[in-house]
């Protein structure tokens, strides 16, 4: 049984969470506006699949209680920035093994700034032990030596970072969900206050709460008439380098030849891609390793494919503009955007004629950059 | 504030010699799983941050942090206590399991 992505759906994603409002809440919010996307009941799901920073001291269990929802098939995933992939790519498995029918995918969070920051101290032993007592201010003073390193080697001005954060707030002005909507120039993306150099404000992306919800299942779910999304391809790869390199190559550089041979596409076939934006410097990398920049220059890159909008990056804003609820869920809103360009649903924003799709993950800094990667090829199905 | 330590320990693979750190379950050369505790005394800074701003944090002083490579090999995020810039030889010590480097 052939499975694939039916259904999104998002809660608001907010800077201020009002009174009442919990990860299980803005998850609930999630999970019925799927439910409502995939014209499907509860009692339609038989599988859920959860990942979130701030769940603890439930569990996924509890989510699925919380809900009521019965489950023959259950996940909780702890990868961070790659969950959503993670967890896209066990639900398709689980659906294709019979070891569920449809699956609930959500990942959420409602942190605030401050649980947000006891997170980033305690993210993992090592950073608890040897980055935290330092002050390194979470994954900004460990994304900003990277950065720099970035710049140092492709001969990087901090301007070209800013094309990318320009052009996901102009795509944000289209997305209602987006937490930051009014265009930036380059003025102000270069004037903005200094977090940790050479990153500013507007290359670290806003904390939200919210969350999003897929629904995995086989095409015959789906609602009538709606175009079909499959996933061609997805691969993973976890502590790729051991923390042995510069962190200017990700996970995805071990990967991309064997995703794009299992799609059957390349990156010229790409109409739209949601590359995970924990920030930038990051985004370039992964689209260096994916084989989108076949000449290297990532400058000329970022001011022209991207700056002129050439190639569509993260048309819902990204997180940078959209907001990231969690890292994980971060990850499945750019997942659920794919899906939305592919079906032709994305309002103002939409990509003419979008046919495929990429979306990436990263993330769980383990000491000096992020340990896991994960992309996905996803195909509109005439 | 612990006690400041001359040298940053670091764990020594008794089988093949290779130093780690943080402190890994298997050594990554000889898979051997046996260390022993060393310290390693000096390091050049590669790159440099200073943190000036923290989530959740309203009185924040800034600190500066730099990624640099010990004349042993390993790659380790220190806190600078002064100026050293890139390309700088720091002297490695030790608060508590926090690494710290200042100009030689």
């Amino acid at each position: 049984m052939r499975a694939e992505i039916i259904a999104v759906g998002q809660s608001r994603f907010t800077r201020h969470p009002e009174p009442g409002q919990s990860t299980l809440t803005f998850m609930r919010d999630a999970v019925v506006a799927a439910l409502a996307d995939a014209e499907l009941e509860l009692s339609d799901i038989d599988g859920l699949a959860v990942t979130s920073f701030s769940l603890a001291p439930d569990c996924a269990v509890d989510l699925a209680w919380r809900l009521g929802l019965k489950a023959r098939w259950l996940l909780q995933d702890t990868n961070g920035g790659s969950s959503a992939m993670n967890m896209l790519g066990h639900a398709l498995r689980g659906v294709e093994a019979g070891a569920a029918s449809a699956i609930l995918v959500v990942a959420g969070d409602a942190t605030g700034l401050g649980g947000y920051a006891k997170i980033a101290a305690n993210y993992n032993s090592a950073t608890r032990d040897h980055l935290a007592p330092l002050g390194h201010g979470g994954p900004n003073g460990v994304y900003a030596l990277v950065t720099t390193r970035q710049m140092k080697k492709f001969g990087l001005e901090k301007s070209d970072y800013g094309q990318l954060a320009i052009a996901q707030r102009a795509w944000a002005a289209h997305n209602p969900n987006a937490v930051y909507r009014k265009p930036l120039t380059m003025q102000e993306y270069l004037a903005a206050p200094m977090v940790a150099d050479p990153l500013t404000r507007f290359d670290c992306v806003p904390v939200v709460a919210g969350a999003q919800a897929l629904i995995i299942a086989a095409p015959d779910r789906a609602p009538k008439g709606r175009a079909r999304v499959r996933v061609a391809a997805i691969r993973h790869s976890f502590n790729y380098d051991n923390q042995e390199g510069d962190g200017l190559a990700t996970g995805a550089s071990t990967f991309a030849a064997d995703l794009w041979n299992s799609a059957g596409v390349g990156p010229e076939d790409i109409d739209v891609a949601s590359v995970y934006d924990d920030y930038p410097a990051i985004v370039l990398a992964q689209l260096d390793d994916l084989g989108f920049i076949p000449d290297h220059d990532l400058g000329r890159f970022a001011r022209r494919d991207i700056g002129e909008r050439r190639f569509p990056v993260n048309t819902f804003g990204g997180m940078m503009s959209a907001g990231q609820p969690g890292g994980p869920a971060g990850g499945l809103n750019g997942i659920a955007e794919a899906v939305l360009q592919l079906q032709h649903r994305a309002g103002g924003r939409q990509v003419v004629n979008a046919r495929h799709a990429i979306t990436t993950g990263y993330g769980m800094t383990i000491y000096r950059y992020g340990g896991t990667a994960a992309a996905a090829v996803l195909e509109r199905v005439s | 504030m612990s006690e400041l330590r001359e040298g940053l320990g670091i764990w020594r693979c008794t089988a093949c010699g290779t130093g780690f750190f943080p402190l890994r379950l298997l050594c990554l050369r000889c898979e051997s799983p046996d260390f022993a505790e060393d310290r390693v005394h000096e390091a050049v800074v590669e790159e440099i941050t200073v943190v000036q701003h923290v989530l959740g944090q309203a009185d924040w002083t800034p600190r500066r942090i730099a990624s640099c490579r010990t004349d042993d090999g390993q790659l380790i995020t220190v806190g600078l206590t002064d100026d050293s810039q890139a390309g700088t030889r720091i002297v490695l010590s030790q608060d508590g399991t926090a690494p710290i480097g200042r100009a030689k």
